[in-house]
């Protein structure tokens, strides 16, 4: 007589998971000390970096006409501005005057008609049109209309505001981001607000930093400290992920909640006056967009989306964290995180989402303090390679693509 | 503590404004005000970091039985931390002091931080977490 075992969470990935991208191009043995040279990153910062559509920040950030910020871009040693203009449409220029190439707005956030130059005074319009030359007349013939701020091309997609530093791209973002995330996350991106942003300068190389947050395998030993018994549980010891998805660039995971998961005093009273975040989660996923839990697997905690090349969001129900990794050089990377929540209705809530920021905000020391020891120990050149599992089949995926890209002529 | 005043010159102990410290119904945690009653969530952090494990149980086991009546207190209110009068606000900052307290204690830490984690020194705050 056949007995039927229950299906594990792996054959559960092993099922459901679809063939996006080729199986014998994924690697469990990586070369990664060869790809922390200075020489191999000039490389990558021309043939992944500025062929990519790169997330730089949100259209909420410049909620209203004339809210601009400034994003130094350490990747390509410049600066953008981002601005909402009169006419309500967001733009990304190059935070320089047009006269002698000053860096028109200093850093910050804020909301302007326009922005003068503190060289000579020179004025551009939120919508980057060159109004004022001072001294005009001491000038040979010059056509103002020809020297508004330069642009940048950007697109926005849902709420996210991502530039592109070719030249001339070669994908639109809807192509860059393909049909797995384009429109499957409808209203996601407006389900929260920011609660947190934070900025770290590592180092270490990018790669370290974006690996450091697209497995699973780590939690049961990097976390223990601070988020125990959050993911798998009794049914799921391993934490195997029930979802994994591979795609020509990007990939998405989803991450086991333990329905078992101890809630502690003060989380109790946490959860009792606001909702479940990160390190509790809520299984009931039923409002949001069939990209979030794609597989709708019951004990579901969050998703991990990497944009690859250097971006990783954590998404959850009532949370989400997006995470960027800048290269500065071949050795440092500046990591930003920004973290959302629910939107509160009433103070309540908000001391709640107090409550699980401090929690959140240790699990991503923890997950930053590896990258330093493992960047030194990779570099020395001590070994030949690294070694991923299974459970690291986003790593495999994430080196697999960056061979793709630097292949490419 | 000589740092608080850096960490958050409007919930000093003398408040510069005429009225009561606190909402009346928790005047009795008035001697937690000057120090612990902090609107931003990196001092919040240096201060649990900073402070040992005892005394943030002091403050803790202080604060944890009015934890809940100070959020239903919260909650008749407006949900706008800007828009607190200034005893609501100074409330308001232990409450949420109380919430970055509750981390290591949950936990049942033997220290107020992780041994070896990436420092908080070298993490920088940006809006809306300053």
């Amino acid at each position: 007589m056949q007995t039927t075992q229950p299906e594990t969470v792996a054959q559960r990935q092993e099922r459901l998971s679809s063939p996006g991208y080729p199986a014998d191009k994924l690697a469990t043995k990586v070369d990664l000390a060869a790809m922390l040279t200075p020489e191999h990153f000039a490389v990558e910062r021309e043939k992944i970096f500025r062929r990519s559509w790169l997330m730089i920040g949100h259209t909420d950030d410049v909620p209203e006409r004339g809210s601009y910020f400034v994003f130094d871009v350490p990747t390509f040693k410049t600066s953008l501005l981002v601005v909402r203009g009169q006419d309500d449409k967001v733009r990304v220029f190059h935070n320089a005057c047009r006269h002698r190439g000053n860096k028109l707005v200093r850093g910050g956030e804020g909301c302007r008609k326009s922005f003068m130059c503190n060289f000579h005074g020179w004025i551009f319009s939120n919508e980057g049109k060159l109004e004022v030359i001072t001294d005009p007349h001491m000038f040979e013939a010059v056509d103002k209309e020809d020297y508004g701020l330069i642009p940048v091309t950007s697109e926005v997609w849902e709420n996210l505001i991502f530039v592109n530093f070719d030249k001339q791209p070669r994908e639109t973002l809807e192509q860059y981001l393909g049909p797995e995330f384009f429109s499957r996350y409808q209203g996601y991106w407006d389900l929260h607000q920011k609660v947190a942003s934070y900025s770290f300068e590592i180092k270490s190389n990018w790669h370290l930093g974006v690996n450091s947050f697209t497995e699973g395998y780590h939690t049961l030993y990097l976390h223990k400290n601070t988020a125990r018994d959050y993911q798998g549980g009794k049914i799921n010891p391993q934490r195997h992920r029930p979802h994994m998805e591979l795609m020509k660039r990007h990939h998405r995971y989803s991450a086991p909640g333990n329905p078992d998961h101890k809630i502690l005093p003060v989380e109790e009273i946490a959860i009792r006056y606001g909702r479940k975040v990160l390190p509790a989660f809520d299984f009931d996923f039923s409002m949001l967009p069939d990209g979030v839990n794609p597989t709708r697997y019951e004990y579901w905690a969050f998703d991990v989306l990497e944009f690859f090349p250097n971006m990783v969001v954590v998404a959850g129900n009532h949370f989400r964290a997006e995470m960027t990794f800048w290269p500065i050089d071949h050795e440092r990377t500046l990591v930003t995180n920004r973290t959302y929540n629910y939107k509160p209705k009433n103070l309540g809530e908000r001391l709640s989402q107090d409550y699980f920021r401090a929690r959140g905000r240790d699990v991503v020391r923890e997950d930053l303090n590896t990258l330093e020891a493992q960047q030194q120990m990779l570099a020395s050149g001590a070994m030949s390679h690294v070694l991923l599992s299974k459970q690291e089949m986003a790593l495999q995926h994430h080196f697999a693509v960056t061979r793709d890209m630097l292949e490419a002529p | 503590m000589t740092s608080v005043v850096r960490f958050h010159p409007q919930a000093a102990a003398q408040p510069v404004d005429s009225g009561p410290l606190l909402p009346e119904a928790f005047a009795d945690l008035a001697p937690w005000v000057a120090e612990w009653s902090i609107r931003t969530e990196q001092a919040r952090a240096e201060k649990r970091v900073s402070t040992p494990i005892a005394v943030l149980r002091e403050f803790h086991a202080a604060l944890l039985p009015r934890l809940e009546p100070m959020i239903r207190y919260f909650n008749t209110l407006p949900n706008d931390p800007e828009a607190l009068s200034p005893p609501d606000a100074r409330l308001y900052g232990l409450a949420q002091m109380t919430m970055e307290a509750s981390a290591p204690i949950d936990l049942d830490w033997d220290r107020p931080d992780i041994e070896d984690v990436f420092p908080l020194q070298r993490m920088k705050f940006h809006p809306p977490s300053i």
